[in-house]
């Protein structure tokens, strides 16, 4: 078991192979050594560790991602990895966007690979297909391009 | 989204297609700051095309990792605009170019080489027999006539495989002795545009020279006899000798590796070990030979380009064959074949090629037969690219012309190659032989004037060359 404690102070006690997960936890493990420390992690908030610690738990006997992406997965593996997440997946990431960046900024924190794919898929889920004006208001962005500016990346974009 | 660290949209931008790319650099001035990064573009080229199998035209020579972010964002957009235009049943010719024909020659052999340049010999068809070898270069916007050579001996000629600018030389060509001839960029007069860099004076021995890579040469002598040898070392030769058939048959192509040699004959296909630089070789015999069930009256092999990854270098690809069988009668079946020559998959590399260490699976697989109708007397040439493109020349005109007495098209077949699975065996394709028409007519013409074809695949480009001595370049992209 390992002792973890987040930003806001509350504890978790969590099994050392879901722990581990998180590469940032398993190196802190190596370093301290054998010992009941808990293991503070001071980028996560308890709402937010709820959602990893969720993700880390069901995807606990997951092989372990390739380094090379590219590298020797079936061309169908490759295909269901990359169009569809599964039915699980697809309702663990649908929370608000503030959550969903929150996550991403925990695994990559906590570097979770898989975790940070994944929620990476997500938002370029959002992003898919859609034109610019609906792309702003989805993550409520202010168009600040001049008019000349605008209409030049505009020209630029016909041209290619 | 604009508070995430860069890194990380950069991640996002990564699980997204060029449209969603281009439609976010519209959104504000960080995500377009963001869609200039070269990171971004080198991406989504290895994604949607290099790992594609797609090829890249207009690289002009240079790699992919010398390209800006700018360059990379239109290589990858020159390559899908090709490969969908390439691909559509009747694609656009983007470009036509007409070379000015030598007076009364006819075109008897047309190559394209990297950069942009045409190789083509043309024969004079009166009384005397005079050949004309010519480069060009057919980029935009005007073609310019790069060198020109009078033969007037000719005996038989090879573009250098590894390129023009090997130091070798472009050419190797017999009049009547071994020329080998480079191309001066710099020469101002196209009469001295080709130089010669070596004359080997062995017309005993030469009656024809079937290939040229590097400095390395496949020659015939007069008894058709092949001999394989380097030009820097004319003294040490290997024939490669098949004592099992009775009379060596005409070379049709042939493909060379550092460690095999395969010949494609009219009666067989056949499998030569290529000896180590060491071993002083005279005779080599072939360590497997395939008898075809008919004469080839046309046929061209090419090794397969595969998705470039880092695990795979230095292993083997497959060869694809297109060809066309012969009949008992004096003309040609209305039929293309397409073999596939499959890697051995117990094949040891470290140890050397032998009858019992081949590195293909023999036979080849007859993947499709194409229907491809040749008229009686009607001349029909084929290309076959690595990237899956098999292009050809035939008389099928009845769909565009009211008659079916005259008129030719160029019809192609693309059949990408299956992407490999997990232990990078090909995926088993059906045993059944598919039974398959063109997929894509390039061009046609109410006449039968083409001769030779000729085929650059990653540029998108062909080459025709007609009985009147005259070149059409057509561009697809």
């Amino acid at each position: 078991m390992v002792i973890l404690i987040t930003s806001d102070n509350v504890k978790y006690v969590v099994e050392k192979d879901v722990a581990e997960l998180s590469v940032l936890v398993k190196n802190m493990l190596e370093d301290i050594g054998p010992s009941d420390e808990p293991i503070p992690l001071h980028n996560v908030t308890s709402t937010v560790f709820n959602k990893v610690l969720e993700y880390c738990i069901y995807h606990r006997n997951d092989p372990p991602p390739s380094d090379d992406d590219e590298g020797c997965a079936s061309p169908l593996h490759k295909y269901l990895a990359s169009h569809i997440c599964s039915e699980w997946d697809q309702r663990f990431f649908d929370v608000d966007q503030a959550l969903l960046f929150d996550i991403i900024l925990a695994a990559n924190y906590l570097d979770i690979k898989t975790l940070l794919d994944d929620a990476c898929k997500a938002v370029a889920h959002l992003i898919q297909g859609k034109s610019t004006e609906e792309i702003r208001g989805i993550f409520n962005i202010v168009n600040d391009f001049t008019p000349e500016e605008e209409a030049r990346v505009k020209k630029e974009n016909v041209s290619s | 989204m604009t508070n995430l660290p860069t890194d990380i949209i950069r991640l996002v931008f990564g699980h997204l297609n060029v449209t969603d790319i281009v439609n976010l650099r519209l959104v504000c001035r960080e995500f377009y700051d963001l869609s200039k990064l070269r990171s971004v573009w080198d991406a989504l080229l290895r994604k949607h095309v290099i790992l594609q199998n797609i090829p890249i035209p207009g690289l002009d020579g240079k790699s992919v990792d010398s390209l800006t972010a700018l360059e990379l964002e239109e290589a990858l957009h020159r390559a899908l605009r090709l490969r969908r235009n390439w691909t559509a049943e009747s694609p656009t010719v983007k470009r036509t170019l007409d070379l000015d024909a030598i007076p009364n020659h006819r075109i008897v052999a047309l190559h394209l080489l990297s950069v942009g340049k045409l190789i083509s010999l043309s024969m004079f068809y009166g009384r005397e027999r005079m050949f004309v070898v010519q480069c060009w270069d057919v980029r935009p916007p005007t073609p310019i006539l790069l060198a020109s050579k009078t033969l007037d001996r000719f005996g038989g000629m090879a573009v250098n495989k590894t390129g023009m600018h090997s130091r070798e030389g472009t050419l190797a060509i017999l009049n009547p002795h071994l020329e080998v001839l480079w191309l001066d960029l710099d020469s101002t007069d196209p009469a001295n545009g080709f130089r010669n860099s070596t004359t080997i004076q062995d017309s005993d021995v030469t009656n024809g020279i079937h290939f040229f890579s590097g400095s390395t040469i496949l020659t015939k002598d007069t008894h058709g006899r092949l001999f394989f040898w380097d030009i820097n070392n004319p003294q040490r030769r290997a024939q490669l000798q098949n004592t099992d058939l009775a009379q060596p048959t005409a070379l049709l192509d042939v493909v060379v590796t550092q460690d095999f040699i395969l010949a494609l004959r009219v009666t067989t296909l056949e499998l030569y070990a290529r000896p180590p630089p060491s071993q002083n070789a005279t005779v080599l015999e072939p360590v497997f030979t395939h008898t075809w069930p008919w004469r080839v009256d046309v046929g061209t092999m090419t090794i397969r380009q595969r998705p470039t990854r880092k695990t795979m270098e230095n292993t083997i690809s497959g060869i694809y064959i297109v060809m066309r069988f012969g009949s008992y009668f004096p003309w040609a079946i209305n039929l293309l074949h397409h073999y596939e020559i499959r890697t051995n998959p117990l094949f040891l590399r470290d140890s050397p090629i032998s009858s019992m260490n081949l590195p293909y699976e023999f036979p080849p697989v007859l993947r499709e037969t194409i229907g491809s109708p040749v008229r009686l007397h009607a001349t029909s040439d084929l290309a076959i690219g690595p990237y899956g493109s098999a292009i050809w020349t035939d008389s099928h005109t009845e769909d565009y012309f009211d008659h079916a007495d005259h008129g030719q098209r160029l019809a192609g077949r693309f059949s990408p190659y299956v992407l490999s699975t997990e232990d990078d065996e090909e995926v088993e394709l059906s045993d059944s032989v598919a039974t398959a028409s063109a997929t894509s007519v390039y061009a046609y013409h109410e006449e039968d004037s083409w001769v030779r074809l000729a085929f650059d695949e990653t540029e998108g480009r062909v080459a025709l060359g007609r009985d009147d001595g005259v070149v059409s370049v057509l561009d697809f992209v």
